[in-house]
């Protein structure tokens, strides 16, 4: 699971809410830190919890749940070059396709001249479209699942050596797991992982895409269900390598987005649907613990322009825990400051139907 | 030995597949095993994700009797907690043996006594033994 703490600043900000994996419908309905992010679908369940303490007396008002289905499935033909992107030994750009991820968000705010509460419903898909990595992966990657091959043949002879035969596991089957268990507890604390360090090499150029359809309900009441927002954007991304352990990279997104926007009034008081298309980028310094950035997204259509300017900093504190900060303008004329600085922790979690022993 | 194969009488040839299916780094081998001796022995191509396609280990003359151990090692180290146990639980490991008796046969490994998970979840070791019969 994980939980987003955020720490408001005051009163004023229109953006009092930090999470850590961006849903798509957080981003559809601008409730994030940063709209240009790329899909994180190492996780097969998030439960994301934006909280706000100023206006919630400290209990969450929003909440995202996120699955990837890739990880709740069983493929006979599995294995690590497939799931890495490679088949037959030949990279495969689209298989990322695999990875994609769906979101339900769920978004409390109020209407902005009644103030009656309106509850948010978005749904959101986003994943990885195309990458391609740069000249000489492939081999570091095929080096890297011989070399860990080799280990475990290396390993299973030294089980043999140790007495964990398989004439042993017939006659005496307990003795042989006696035998057998603390070697391979030794050996899996001591396994040089030179596929993770491999892995840690970003795609030299990526795309992605997402999809999210947000509708909403005013003051609690289910009649009043009303269209909300619909949009679907593709990020285009490039990633520098700036160091040999492949742990820094300068980053530069490029975002194009088509936003039917339901949420306005007009003048006599209706909601009134307007589309928009935006477009923009970020650049970004990204180290082993922190990253560093800046995005700017322009959003446009026959009657009004608008934009969005923010400066990002996340900071790793320890495994699973972020500082993260924000600070810029938002969408609109009005409460628009994005202000915010928080802590980000959480307990990722898999398929909680796993068995181990 | 709670799994047999039936390989008959006669001068049938016998093979064996393994299929491994984990998005872990995965290496298999087998052994045959006569009077507590090995008789013949045999392992996965180089990234062949633990696969082993038609083996053959032998005609069914020499196979009365033996024992077929399978064993299969994964290192699941590049993944993250949260993927190694997605990992394990969609863990699909199958054999299947032709050409005896039995004709073809499918077999699965049995997570309550053939499989061992280190502490951490990284390495994953599967063996199965199959005991190869003249007649039940």
């Amino acid at each position: 699971m994980i939980t987003n703490i955020a720490f408001a600043q005051n009163d004023t900000l229109i953006l009092k809410d930090l999470e850590l994996p961006t849903s798509p419908g957080f981003i559809l309905l601008d409730q994030a830190p940063t709209s240009i992010e790329r899909p994180n679908t190492t996780r097969a369940f998030t439960l994301s919890v934006l909280n706000s303490f100023a206006q919630s007396n400290g209990f969450p008002k929003n909440y995202a749940v996120e699955l990837t289905p890739y990880w709740f499935l069983r493929f006979k033909n599995m294995n690590a070059l497939s799931y890495v992107g490679f088949k037959d030994e030949k990279a495969r750009p689209f298989s990322c396709l695999k990875m994609i991820s769906l979101s339900v968000a769920y978004i409390n705010s109020n209407d902005s001249l009644t103030n009656k509460p309106i509850n948010n419903v978005a749904f959101g898909a986003r994943t990885t479209i195309l990458k391609v990595y740069p000249k000489g992966y492939k081999n570091k990657l095929l080096s890297a699942i011989s070399n860990t091959e080799y280990d475990l043949e290396k390993l299973k002879k030294d089980l043999i050596k140790a007495g964990a035969t398989d004439s042993l596991r017939l006659v005496n089957k307990k003795l042989y797991e006696e035998i057998k268990a603390p070697l391979l507890k030794t050996y899996s604390e001591k396994t040089l992982n030179a596929l993770g360090d491999t892995l840690k090499i970003k795609p030299l150029f990526s795309i992605d895409g997402a999809i999210a359809y947000n509708t909403f309900f005013i003051n609690n009441d289910f009649s009043t269900n009303q269209f909300g927002r619909f949009g679907a954007w593709t990020t285009l991304n490039l990633a520098i390598n700036l160091n040999k352990d492949n742990t820094n990279y300068f980053n530069l997104y490029t975002v194009g987005r088509y936003l039917s926007d339901g949420t306005s009034k007009s003048s006599s008081g209706e909601y009134q649907v307007e589309n928009f298309i935006d477009f923009g980028g970020k650049l970004e310094f990204e180290f082993d613990k922190f990253s560093l950035g800046y995005e700017y997204i322009y959003r446009t259509n026959d009657k009004n322009n608008t934009n969005r300017s923010t400066g990002l900093l996340k900071y790793k504190l320890a495994e699973n825990m972020f500082l993260t900060g924000a600070f810029g303008k938002n969408f609109g004329d009005s409460n628009n400051l994005v202000s915010l600085l928080g802590i980000n922790w959480g307990l990722s979690t898999g398929n909680e139907k796993a068995k181990v022993k | 030995m709670e799994q047999s194969y039936q390989v008959g009488s006669g001068n049938a040839q016998i093979t064996l597949n393994v299929t491994v299916g984990t998005v872990g780094v995965a290496y298999s081998e087998f052994s045959i095993m006569k009077n507590f001796k090995i008789i013949g022995s045999g392992k996965s191509k180089p990234r062949s994700g633990g696969k082993i396609d038609n083996a053959f280990l032998g005609e069914t003359s020499n196979l009365q009797g033996t024992i077929l151990t399978i064993d299969v090692l994964i290192d699941l180290s590049y993944l993250n907690q949260a993927q190694r146990e997605s990992a394990i639980n969609n863990l699909v490991v199958a054999y299947e043996l032709l050409g005896g008796k039995d004709g073809n046969k499918k077999y699965s490994f049995n997570k309550e006594t053939d499989l061992m998970i280190t502490p951490n979840q990284k390495i994953l070791a599967i063996t199965t033994q199959i005991a190869l019969i003249l007649k039940r």
